[in-house]
């Protein structure tokens, strides 16, 4: 029995939502970055942060209290007084530890926000005070540092940064950043039940390895003649040469970091660029959410061009246009790459999401905008996030490779390498390829993982 | 407000079926009417037709503005005035209840504001009140496929009510419940029509049921209104005209 009886009826208390992490955080990293533009500001400049970031949660109605307008403005000012009694007090020059020191600051400032969260959203644990303020402190962390090694900071220090400094805390930052990520992969945990397809695909590719092998001739008989040589080859390679000089007669430097970051900063920029304007594209090369018969076709068409050029192509063709070893060439590549896969998969996708919802939508009055987003875009939203890690995962490999064809990256140094005959170098270069890949396969399985 | 006017109005889809021929009625605002007719007899058009869903010729008029011809924004503004309810309820599965609620409210938000999913309080509170009316706002953060079907159409008729609409269209609402929750929700949609005044459109299948909630009746038969009276009226004689056969336990739900 179901007659209207408000009496009984309890309305349940909203679940934590994302943009009440994440607002109040672009906030605070917009405001860290002015604030550490603008150099020591003193404490006004808390209390500005303090009121904007009130206003941000006032807008999207998480709290309308003034007591935490006073809560934020006092945080505010704790924390950037703090930020600059460090900054003012250093001997040195601008560094990662001591951006890290100056941004407890934030970290306090980070905690008020998480409280004025947790105080008036019950839906929330405790923990979004750890979470905002960690966020905070990192933020502030990042972008001081970023910004000080951009130069951006350059009157707040008391003398140039040195090239080789700036090595060693870009190395430092990496290896927070892989240790961290390393530590995600190791706590995936992946179970048995994951394990056993792998072990029977395994089974199945060494089955027809050893098909192929024989269909090519390939003789244990010979490999034994070769042994020798292979202990020659093995030689070269091993062990493997971490350190060279970067030209003649320079000291040995580690130089396997910059490219190689440099490939990852290539397979993030064409990965997220390539998803994102894959996504209107994707509905618009899909009969069931195209906006008209004409789009559909010039969207299907443009899909169908791009996917016929394999990435080595669009490699070539983009250090041609932008200039060879540049990683930009390497970006502009990895985006066509990633925006044709991405395109045809969620297309293909959204071609079988059910229509019912959509006619709802647009029954009610909704834009064709508002229909994709709230009837179609939810339908594939999980299949989105998993082809963007899986995509990503194929840009760090395919980046590699097109570092060969003058794209930059660490292929470019892998070829350059072995046109020397370094093969102990570029032994090094192949393990931090091998190791870093195999990394960001764990963590993309396990994040899809936790996705379905 | 929340009048309905056809005058010669004919649906004729692309492959050039004609499933509605030269209709000619009026329903007035409040009014609680029941379409019926066998399947494929044009009941599903003819509410279509209503908020322009379908092609259209002649003239339909919704609270005075012209359906036919009307441009993508008109029509989109007339939608906005009339909520429609599904027999298959067309949630979207994946998200929440609430947003599923929310969805009525498209039309009534700036689009940059739906665009980010920053939804003004005034309309999370029209949404919530609307799954109060139905009895299922302690399900408001669950998953809409973790709902029963009963549920799942009540959500559908909250999403309706998030409207705010002049006119609500039901299409065989129904159909796809077991008897009971078919009562609980047809009481739900008679509530909604007597204590809001919103004019309302049903498509049933049941007879009974027609016979139970309606006032005003609507016989199709292939496209054509062959009867339009009060439904106390409707004998033998007036089920073979719409139905071409006498009725049958198969017409009547509480018989099954
Ligand atoms: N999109 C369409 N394109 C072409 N013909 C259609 C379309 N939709 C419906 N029809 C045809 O129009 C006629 C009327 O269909 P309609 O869906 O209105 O019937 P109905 O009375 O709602 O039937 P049911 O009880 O099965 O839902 C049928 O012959 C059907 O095949
Ligand atoms: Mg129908």
């Amino acid at each position: 029995m179901t007659l209207f009886d408000p009496e009984t009826q309890v309305r349940p208390v909203e679940p934590p939502r994302a943009v009440h992490y994440l607002l109040p955080l672009a906030v605070g990293i917009i405001a860290t970055g002015v604030v550490s533009w603008a150099g020591p500001v003193g404490p006004l400049w808390g209390a500005l942060v303090g009121l904007a970031t009130f206003g941000v949660l006032f807008w999207i109605d998480v709290t309308k209290h003034w007591i935490d307008a006073v809560v934020l403005v006092v945080g505010g000012i704790l924390g950037l007084s703090f930020f600059d009694w460090v900054l003012a007090a250093r001997t040195g020059p601008i560094d990662f530890k001591l951006s890290l020191v100056a941004a407890i600051g934030w970290l306090i400032y980070g905690a008020a926000t998480g409280f004025v969260v947790y105080r008036n959203r019950p839906g929330y644990r405790p923990t979004i005070i750890g979470y905002q303020a960690l966020a905070w402190g990192g933020g502030a962390t990042l972008a001081l540092f970023t910004a000080t090694s951009m130069g951006v900071l350059a009157p707040l220090n008391a003398r140039q940064i040195g090239n080789g400094e700036i090595q060693a805390l870009t190395v430092g930052l990496f290896v927070v950043t892989g240790l961290s990520a390393a530590a995600v992969g190791l706590g995936a945990n992946l179970s048995l039940a994951t394990r056993l397809p792998s072990l029977f695909a395994g089974g199945v590719v060494l089955v027809l390895t050893v098909m192929a092998y024989n269909e090519i001739q390939f003789s244990t008989a010979a490999i034994a003649t070769q042994m020798t040589r292979i202990g020659e080859i093995a030689d070269d390679f091993w062990p493997p040469v971490w350190k060279w000089p970067k030209s003649l007669g320079q000291p040995d430097t580690f130089n396997i970091i910059q490219p190689f970051i440099e490939t990852f900063q290539i397979a993030i920029v064409g990965a997220v660029t390539g998803n994102l304007l894959a996504l209107p594209l994707a509905f618009y090369a899909s009969r069931m959410t195209s906006p008209s018969n004409v789009a559909y076709r010039i969207a299907k068409g443009f899909l169908n061009v791009v996917r016929t050029i394999p990435d080595l192509v669009w490699g070539i063709f983009f250090a041609t246009a932008v200039g060879f070893g540049n990683p930009f060439a390497g970006a502009l590549a990895m985006i066509m790459f990633s925006l044709s896969i991405m395109a045809k998969l969620l297309s293909e996708t959204v071609d079988s999401i059910s229509i019912g919802p959509l006619e709802a939508a647009r029954a009610s009055g909704a834009t064709h905008t508002q229909v994709i987003e709230y009837a179609a875009f939810p339908q594939v939203k999980p299949n989105y996030v998993a082809y963007s890690l899986y995509i990503f995962e194929l840009n760090i490999r395919a980046s590699v490779v097109i570092g060969f064809v003058g794209a930059g990256g660490i292929g470019r140094l892998l070829n350059e390498r072995r046109n020397f005959f370094q093969w102990d170098q570029v032994m090094a270069i192949v393990i931090v390829i091998f190791v870093s890949v195999l990394l960001i396969e764990w963590l993309s399985i396990w994040a899809r993982r936790k996705l379905v | 407000m929340g009048f309905i006017e056809f005058t010669n109005t004919s649906v004729t889809y692309p492959g050039g079926l004609v499933a509605l021929r030269d209709v000619t009625l009026t329903i007035d605002e409040g009014e609680f009417v029941v379409v019926v007719g066998l399947s494929g007899a044009g009941k599903s058009t003819m509410l279509r037709a209503i908020n322009g869903l379908v092609p259209v010729s002649g003239s339909v008029l919704v609270d005075g503005r012209e359906v036919v011809g009307a441009s993508q924004s008109e029509l989109r503004a007339i939608r906005s005035d009339v909520g429609m309810i599904f027999q298959t309820f067309n949630l979207v599965n994946r998200s929440r209840v609430v947003n599923n609620a929310l969805m009525g409210r498209l039309s009534k938000v700036p689009r940059w504001r739906s665009l980010l999913g920053l939804w003004p309080a005034e309309d999370k509170e029209i949404a919530l009140q609307s799954l109060e009316r139905v009895d299922i706002v302690e399900k408001a953060y669950i998953r809409a496929s973790d709902l029963s079907g009963g549920q799942q159409q009540r959500v559908g008729i909250a999403r309706a009510l998030a409207q705010e609409p002049k006119i609500i269209l039901a299409d065989e609402p129904v159909a796809s419940l077991d008897p009971v929750t078919s009562h609980m929700v047809m009481r739900d949609l008679q509530r909604i029509n007597q204590e809001l005044g919103i004019t309302t459109l049903i498509n049933l299948h049941f007879l009974d049921l027609a016979r139970q909630y309606g006032r005003r009746l609507i016989g199709l038969n292939d496209g054509v209104v062959v009867f339009d009276g009060d439904i106390a009226d409707v004998n033998d004689e007036v089920f073979r005209g719409i139905y071409g056969r006498a009725i049958t336990p198969d017409d009547l739900l509480n018989e099954k």
